[in-house]
Parts: structure tokens; sequence; C-alpha cells
């Protein structure tokens, strides 16, 4: 017999208030996935075969470990390293880790999108391949890639909710406690998913409305999003 | 007379197939040094060699009285005073017109903003791009157009000596004039040029100097009038002929 909907009100605000966490979870993992994804588009774009074979099998090994087990890694293996990592620091590197391969394989699909022949015109005008990267080709790769970075970190925001499992109080681990002092689940999860619902839905608009926008001028449109 | 660009015996190799073989030139102030022949004849990627874009695996390149092939020279303090216009333009897709010029002055040149934007409308102005393309992006303008904004980007570099890769090969015929007439002017001023080109009309017009250039080799090196009308070597006559071909006006009615 499930609890009456009156019965779940007065608990809304703790699951509400464990928002926060969800969302600096999700902001955190999806910045350092950025700054990793970022820097194999940087030694991708700049070395030879071999190094960037390296790093494409790194990506491939990150994305073959599930979330969850990597976060059981983390949380529960480093400590047999001697390695002690709070809960909350071990889902941001977990979740970071994987998302860096991700993204950085989402840089890579749309640097064959900017064309090799920006990179010879900013060398061409004198500048180094540093800042050739900096100024020329990364603002480029980036700009393409702002509606499939949009969608990652919808991914992100919803994954967050595995690191129930290490304990971190969260949005979707508070509404199993309230489910918990409730004797029922329906309310609680219904509610929690309503919020990763209505978070993601608006991102992923803002996402499709973006894409034909900054894909301008590439030649990609014709690729995806249909047109 | 003074050299600016000199290039001795370069080689170059794609997957172990020679493409340039041991060519040797040299290219002095004032001078409109033209490169023809056949599409895959190393012409471009001899070009390239001139500022370094591509490494010889062979021989020497010299800016000046420097060499750039040298171990201890960096070529990227150099390439500032070799302007490149490319074939398909190359402008930078994310930046307006504006920015396009006044990039390589602020990040190459460390010119200030304002400079930098006085300098760039002159460079853009002396191409005949109007204000009204200033904050446009180059996917919005026609070919002609960019091509033009890409002199201008290179001209605003105050460079010694400009290079051109087929600057009109990618153009319909209606927009190659205005480039054409672009690059003439140039000339007139007195600008270094190396272009490499199919339109030999602009060579026999603006070339002081015609060099034909096939299968990596260098065949043949004179003045347009003898290169372009009385060539020596059968393999130029035998290029001309094809080119000329394309340039008569028979009716077939």
């Amino acid at each position: 017999m499930p609890a009456s909907i009156q019965a779940f009100f007065p608990y809304i605000h703790i699951i509400i208030g464990a928002l926060w966490i969800t969302l600096s979870l999700s902001v955190l993992s999806f910045a350092l996935g950025f700054l990793i994804g970022g820097a194999l588009l940087f030694v991708r774009t700049f070395s030879g075969k071999r190094i960037s074979a390296i790093v494409d099998g790194l990506v491939d090994v990150l994305r073959g470990i599930p979330l969850l087990v990597m976060l059981f890694l983390i949380f529960y293996g480093l400590p047999a390293l001697g390695l002690q990592i709070p809960k909350f620091l071990a889902a941001v590197l977990g979740m970071g880790l994987l998302s860096g391969a991700y993204q950085s394989q989402i840089f890579r699909s749309l640097l064959q999108s900017v064309s090799s022949s920006q990179y010879e015109s900013s060398l061409a005008i004198g500048l180094d391949k540093w800042g050739s990267f900096r100024y020329v080709i990364f603002p480029q790769v980036l700009r393409l890639s702002i509606p499939a970075l949009i969608n990652e970190y919808t991914v992100l925001l919803k994954d967050t909710s595995v690191a129930y499992a290490i304990g971190v109080t969260e949005m979707f681990t508070q509404s199993v406690h309230v489910a918990q002092a409730l004797l029922s689940f329906t309310y609680p999860l219904v509610f929690v998913s309503l919020v990763y619902l209505a978070i993601c839905f608006s991102l992923s608009s803002i996402a499709n409305s973006l894409y034909r926008k900054l894909s301008y001028g590439y030649g990609v449109q014709e690729y995806i999003g249909g047109g | 007379m003074s050299q600016v660009i000199r290039i001795e015996d370069v080689w170059k190799y794609y997957d172990g197939r020679a493409v340039v073989k041991g060519i040797s030139l040299s290219v002095n102030k004032n001078e409109r040094f033209v490169i023809i022949g056949p599409s895959g004849s190393g012409k471009s990627t001899m070009l390239r060699m001139m500022n370094m874009l591509v490494r010889p695996d062979k021989g020497r390149v010299f800016f000046k009285d420097v060499e750039l092939t040298s171990p201890g020279v960096n070529p990227i303090e150099y390439r500032k005073k070799i302007g490149i216009v490319f074939q398909h333009y190359n402008l930078f897709l994310h930046m307006t017109v504006l920015k396009n010029v006044m990039f390589g002055l602020v990040k190459v040149k460390g010119m200030s903003q304002e400079l930098a934007k006085k300098r760039a409308m002159s460079a853009l102005e002396s191409v005949r791009i109007g204000k009204n393309l200033w904050d446009k992006y180059p996917s919005q303008l026609s070919g002609g157009e960019q091509q033009r904004v890409a002199i201008a980007r290179a001209l605003a570099m105050e460079p010694e000596v400009m290079l051109f890769d087929e600057p009109t090969s990618a153009l319909d015929p209606e927009l190659t004039g205005e480039v054409l007439e672009v690059m003439k002017e140039l000339a007139r001023g007195g600008m270094t040029m190396v272009v490499v080109t199919h339109e030999l009309g602009f060579a026999a017009s603006v070339g002081s100097r015609i060099a034909f250039i096939d299968s990596g080799e260098l065949v043949e090196e004179g003045t347009p009038k003898e290169v372009l009308f009385s060539p020596k070597k059968e393999r130029t006559r035998a290029f001309l002929e094809k080119m000329w071909e394309l340039y008569k006006i028979e009716p077939e009615w």
C-alpha cells in the first residue's frame, strides 16, 4: 500500500537539498573530463602516430570500464595501495576519467571537421604549434563540440546517481532514504526522475538549437542532425 | 641584386616517392617569379619549402642570408616575413574578416588592438574589401572576396616576399579577375612575389621570370618571353601547347 502523496510532501526538501551535491559532482567531473579530453586532443593533434595510438588505446580501455566498476576500483581498490580517497572525490575522479575518454572522442571526431589547412595557415602567419592550437584549432573544435558536450553533461548528471553505491549523499541517495522512511518508493523515485528529466530536457533543447548555428560554414550540417 | 629566397638542391619524399627532385632556384628582391607546370608536379610542395611549411628531406633553404634549414634556426621567426596565400584561401573560419587580418598582428607581432585594427583596415582597403564586409564571417563571402581578404591578411604582416599557391584555381572564372587585379597592383608596388599559377596570361604580363616544373624537376627557367613563347625544352613545349589550346576559341558551328 503506497503512502499518500501528502505524506511525501514534507520530505521533498530533503531530496531537493541534495540537488547541489548532484550538480557539483556533475560539474566537477565534467570539468575534469574536459581537461582530460582537451589534453588528449592536444596530444593527438601534435604527436606522431605511435603516441596517438597509445592515446587511442587508453581511451578505448577507459570507455570499456563500467562506471560502477570504476567507482569501486577507486574507492575500494586504491586503499589497498595505501591511497584512501574521500567518497565525493572518488566519485569526481571516476566520473571525470570516464568523461575525459568520452569528451576526447567528441573532440576527436570534430577535429576532422576543422581542416588541417587552418593549422597550416596559422603556422604560415608565424604562430607556433601551441599558439595554433590555442587560438585556431581548439576554439573551432570547441565551438563545434558545444552541443555534444551539453549532451555529455546530461549523461554525467544522470550518472551521478551511481555514486549512491559508494555512499555519496547526492539527490538519488536522498530519495532512497526518503523512500525507506516512507516505506514507499513510488513518489520519491518519480519525483527524483522528474528533476533529472527537467534539467536534461532543457539542456538537450538548448543543444539542439545551438547545433545548426554553431556548425554553420563547416559543412557538417549534412551529416548530423538532418536538414 | 639581393636575393630574398634561395633554395638549393631541395628534395622531398612522400611514402618513399620523390615529389621534388633537387630543385635549385633563387628569387631576387622586387622580382615576380612565376612557377608553372602540370598538376602534381611538386610546385606547391616546393613553394611550401620556401617558408618551411614543408621541411625538405635534403637540400637547403635560405631567407636572405639566413639558412632556414640549419638546425639552429627556428623558421617560425621568419615565417612572419614571408606571406603566403593559399589556393583555398584558408581564412580562419571562426573569426570575422577584420579579426582574420588583425590576428597575426596581435598574436604574432604583439601589436595593440587599436594599432592592429588600423593596420588591418588599411590592408583591407588596399584589396578593395569594403567596410560592409568587415564584420562578416568568411563563409558569408564569395571566393574572390575571401581570397582578397587572405591577401590582406598576409599583407598586413608587412612581409618581404609574398608566396601565392594557385591563388585563383579554386575560383569561378568571373572571380579570378578581381584577385589577379589585386596581385598586379602588388607587383606594380614592387612587392617580391613567387606565384604558382596556371594563368599564363598573368605569367606573361606580370612575371619577371618564369620557371617550368615537371615531375619534381626544374625543366626550364627564363624570362616570360623565353619560356612561354620560345621554350627550349620539349617538355615545356608540350605543356604549353596543351595550355594554349585552352585559350583558343574555335567555334564548332
